[in-house]
């Protein structure tokens, strides 16, 4: 218990810490609403009147679409940890009675949680302004929608663990490797766009991916457009697999991993 | 300085693009592992950042009124603007409140020429740009010959004209909220940061479906409409406006002005009250 209260203090200072460290949050949120407009104009543009594609509506693209920006933070599962390795901060945490990679979690869990209730919250109630229902296709689904949102976050953390650990071994500048894992982790996750509408059959190949279990599956059950659970027999078995690699991983690179950026 | 022509400073300037594109080519070639990591990086990076909207053309053959090679060439556009932007004012010159955030702009204001040759050369960074640039090409030159445009000399000049005033919005855009740096320097320090990310991740849509408010704010508060769309949608003759190709570098005018009385009255400031904090972090020294 007394360690469970040390992850949640992490959480909550990280929480907090959002509004001191970070000014341009507000930025960031101007820039996330127009983006998801954008993609509502898009959709609207694209499917108008053409009823079910791939066995999305319109309706479901756009309900798909606002969840997907509403649950972005908690999808994307960013901890920075390599970002504390190689800048050295990473040294003052091995002094804390905690684990590493867990500290890196706790403080990612409290800034998830003040983007939740400081954008997504918000964004959430606004749409049914612009024409967008916020709801799951049936109650079931949005069981099933909060079951696989944890899985999600099982699979987040353990690929955000491996690629760390990928990245840490081979030394690769956090820089280049952030940005090439965000901009194709949006496209193969399906955070971007449902796998329905991918063409040449890449959407079933990457539907198979772990990648997919952080955010396509989630979505497409809450819009009702999925097998769950297979799904989420998938999610179960990428998340046991990546955390064991992983685990692997860091063992074997345990002296390398000290030295990086120290 | 006030003594030498213009020609000098052009030839300075030619003189100084040399030197940086040598010192860049050296800083990239110093490994082969270094070469490799950020050019295969910075290709992958900007292909999937429009690999979204490429593969949702190709799924739709095209994107509303845009057809799947109009939407290739809006995608090529705005790439090769991003290329021009990462050649041309690479090392924290278009993330200009970085500089002016780390109490850097010192450094360019000691060298015994005019700050705007300063801010016009240090960036220049061929090798780090080409990665940005080609793909960029590559896209335009993949679309032009399914498109029904008649490419003449003209069409051409106004293809120049209209990609340099887009860079130059950007350009004046990072320039005009990163001014906000001179005052705030803490704070605003990663603001051109925050502003090249709005710019970049929403340059690739076509703002048709938009209402008028928000297509507007879209072009005029935030310049996103400019980088590709507003232009392209002329040089595709989309727009039947006979005008519409003037649209583009004449909100360059407005923008490159605005950024300039900002960019001074933000200068002024700091020839009162200086640097509080300097890090040499990310300038090119």
């Amino acid at each position: 218990m007394r360690i469970l209260r040390g992850y949640f203090k992490t959480a909550a200072m990280a929480a907090s810490g959002v509004l001191g460290d970070d000014p341009l949050f507000l930025v960031n949120y101007l820039m996330r609403f127009l983006r998801v407009a954008l993609f509502f104009s898009l959709w609207r543009l694209i499917l108008h009147g053409k009823g079910a594609i791939a066995g999305y509506t319109l309706e479901m693209t756009l309900t798909y679409t606002l969840i997907s920006e509403v649950c972005r933070d908690l999808l994307e599962c960013r901890t920075w940890l390599e970002m504390g390795f190689w800048d050295g901060s990473v040294s003052t945490r091995f002094l804390r009675p905690m684990g590493i990679f867990a500290q890196f979690a706790a403080e990612w869990t409290g800034s998830v949680a003040f983007h939740l209730v400081a954008f997504s919250l918000p964004l959430l109630l606004i749409t049914p302004l612009l024409g967008i229902n916020p709801l799951p296709a049936n109650p079931q689904a949005g069981l099933l929608f909060a079951l696989s949102l944890v899985l999600a976050v099982f699979v987040g953390l353990g690929l955000e663990y491996l690629f760390s650990g990928i990245a840490i071994a081979l030394r690769l500048h956090p820089y280049v490797f952030n940005r090439m894992r965000g901009a194709l982790g949006e496209l193969l996750s399906g955070a971007l766009l449902p796998f329905a509408f991918l063409p040449f059959g890449l959407g079933k190949a990457f539907a198979y991916l772990p990648f997919a279990g952080q955010a396509s599956t989630p979505l497409s059950i809450y819009v009702g457009s999925a097998d769950a659970p297979r799904l989420m027999a998938l999610q179960l078995f990428w998340g046991v697999t990546l955390w064991i690699i992983a685990t692997q991983l860091w063992n074997r690179n345990r002296e390398k991993v000290i030295a990086y950026g120290g | 300085m006030g003594d030498k022509s213009l020609l000098h400073w052009i030839r300075h300037a030619f003189r100084l693009w040399a030197v940086y594109a040598r010192m860049d080519a050296l800083v990239i070639m110093r490994s082969l592992g270094t070469m490799a990591t950020w050019i295969i990086s910075d290709t992958v990076l900007n292909v999937a950042s429009i690999m979204g909207m490429l593969l949702l053309a190709q799924r739709f053959d095209g994107i509303g009124m845009w057809s799947k090679y109009q939407v290739l060439f809006l995608l090529g556009y705005g790439s090769v603007v991003d290329g021009l932007m990462t050649t041309f004012f690479g090392y924290n010159v278009a993330f200009i409140s970085r500089r002016l955030g780390r109490g850097q702009f010192d450094h360019t204001l000691i060298q015994p020429q005019p700050i705007l040759l300063s801010l016009m050369t240090e960036g220049f960074n061929p090798t780090f740009g080409l990665p940005t640039l080609i793909p960029g090409i590559a896209l335009i030159v993949l679309a032009l010959p399914h498109l029904a445009l008649s490419l003449s000399a003209g069409w051409w000049l106004l293809f120049g004209v209209n990609l340099i005033a887009s860079t130059a919005i950007v350009l004046a855009f990072q320039f005009a909220w990163g001014s906000l740096a001179f005052r705030a320097p803490r704070a605003a320090e990663e603001l051109s940061s925050s502003s090249m990310q709005l710019i970049v991740q929403l340059k690739a849509f076509p703002l048709d479906g938009l209402g008028g408010l928000l297509a507007g704010s879209l072009i005029f508060a935030l310049p996103v409409g400019c980088v590709a769309w507003l232009p392209c949608r002329a040089l595709l003759s989309i727009s039947k406006e006979s005008f519409a190709f003037w649209y583009t570098p004449l909100m360059a005018i407005g923008f490159t002005v605005f950024a300039t009385v900002m960019f001074w009255k933000g200068l002024k400031h700091y020839e009162r009250v200086g640097a509080q904090r300097y890090s040499n972090f990310g300038f090119r020294n």
